[in-house]
């Protein structure tokens, strides 16, 4: 498992690669624990995590991602997912996860809705690349 | 050994209504599709191999009741005396051979009302010259009978009951033999404390691990549950919750879900997952959905080993 970090403003997004499960959901959730200490408490409010590289989660690591949701309902804020590949959102499906986050097709999508700033400063950054 | 389910549902008893059984006549009406059939044979034949499993069978509505068949012992062992040991009662005073002494061994996860709602009803406990051995790791066991068996809510005191009835206190983590079967039992999060067994005989190992929250919370906490249903033939697991319902809105009710009996059963190596302890508001349609997503999550999540699901409804029979 990867896990990488890029803030938009208000937003975090966690872009999330390999496999989530028993061996490694508690580093997964230590990552998300650290956003909350050191960006949900000061600015941040929403949280956006890629799962475009991400091929498969297993209950242990669906867990560490309610951590970060109660954390962010409580403060107001969203979290989103993005782009899971089939497999994945058919565990989201099965686990009832998806009735829990909004899954939205890419990242673009998913910054408009929640964060119109963080949309502006991710659509500047790409057009610089 | 054979393991026959006689309930599975967990919290309450439920029963189809009159709605629910035209709708199944109706999609086995539909299925048939004006075809005729020449005799009773053939609509059996169509019944049993024709139509989706939830128009033809029900999951049915009793509350947990496990028996352990083992045909070389003519005594019985059961987990749990929920609403289904009525019918299990039934099948015991109608088999077991005249003349015979009836000895009774039941093992109880726990003393919450849908795992003890059948004993005022289980007529073996009438019969004088009966056994009847029920084995928990509470303390309370003696006391929770005898006040179930008593006025004002049931009318026949417990002193009544002919059987000569024995309560046992099993000690948690320590192998007892009951029945000739080597007994573990293993505390687990449920309120009031519930407890799982694993059943071992011949190199055959059954595990009852019903009424089990198990939490990613601290994984070292899920040691003792994958040592309990380690290369288990068969794990009868409490799957009563979506797990998104099981860690969020119904956090600490003390259930688990079928993701979670699939994630420990792979790390356990056991060869059998049954879904057990039914939420009650579900109907056939939503067990078999669930069944048939619990083999598809099975397949996606397999890494080393293939573990086989089932969904136990009353009734069902599985041979080890």
């Amino acid at each position: 498992m990867n896990i990488s970090t890029d803030y938009l403003n208000d937003t975090a997004l966690v872009r999330v690669t390999g496999r989530v499960d028993h061996s490694n959901a508690r580093d997964f959730e230590t990552e998300l624990e650290n956003l909350q200490h050191n960006f949900f408490n000061e600015s941040g409010k929403h949280l956006l995590v890629d799962f475009t590289g991400l091929e498969f989660i297993t209950s242990a690591g669906l867990r560490g991602l309610l951590f970060a949701a109660k954390t962010l309902k409580a403060q107001s804020g969203s979290m989103v997912i993005v782009n899971p590949n089939s497999t994945v959102l058919e565990v989201l499906k099965i686990s009832r996860f998806d009735l829990l986050f909004p899954i939205m097709e890419n990242i673009e999508e998913a910054l408009k809705e929640i964060s119109p700033t963080a949309y502006e400063t991710h659509i500047s950054q790409q057009q610089q690349i | 050994m054979q393991i026959k389910f006689w309930g599975t549902r967990g919290s309450l008893p439920t029963s189809q209504d009159s709605p629910q059984l035209q709708k199944k006549l109706h999609a086995a009406l539909k299925a048939a599709n004006e075809q005729t059939f020449k005799d009773d044979d053939s609509i059996w034949e169509f019944i049993n191999n024709k139509l989706p499993f939830p128009v033809s069978h029900t999951w049915g509505g009793n509350t947990s009741c496990v028996q352990i068949i083992d045909e070389e012992r003519s005594d019985y062992l059961i987990c749990d005396v929920g609403s289904g040991a009525r019918e299990l009662a039934g099948d015991i005073m109608q088999t077991h051979a005249k003349g015979e002494k009836m000895i009774c061994h039941i093992l109880l996860s726990h003393l919450h009302w849908d795992h003890i709602m059948g004993f005022p009803f289980f007529t073996p406990a009438y019969i004088p010259g009966s056994e009847i051995h029920l084995y928990a790791c509470h303390e309370e066991l003696e006391s929770t009978f005898r006040a179930q068996n008593r006025g004002p809510n049931f009318p026949v005191p417990f002193d009544f009951l002919g059987a000569d009835i024995y309560f046992h206190q099993l000690t948690p983590g320590e192998a007892t033999v009951i029945a000739d079967k080597t007994v573990t039992s293993v505390r687990q999060h449920h309120g009031d404390d519930s407890y799982g067994y694993r059943i071992e005989k011949n190199g055959k190992t059954v595990v009852y691990s019903t009424d089990s929250e198990h939490k990613h919370d601290d994984p070292e906490s899920l040691q003792p549950v994958i040592k309990l249903f380690h290369k288990a033939d068969l794990v009868i697991f409490d799957a009563m919750y979506s797990l998104a319902d099981a860690i969020t809105c119904k956090q600490d009710w003390g259930h688990s879900s079928n993701i979670m009996g699939v994630d420990l059963c792979h790390l356990a190596e056991a060869k059998l997952l049954c879904l057990f302890h039914h939420e009650p508001v579900n109907s056939d349609e939503t067990n078999y959905r669930i069944y048939k997503e619990t083999i598809r999550y099975e397949e996606l999540s397999r890494q080393n080993h293939q573990l086989n699901i089932v969904s136990a409804y009353d009734g069902l029979k599985i041979s080890l």
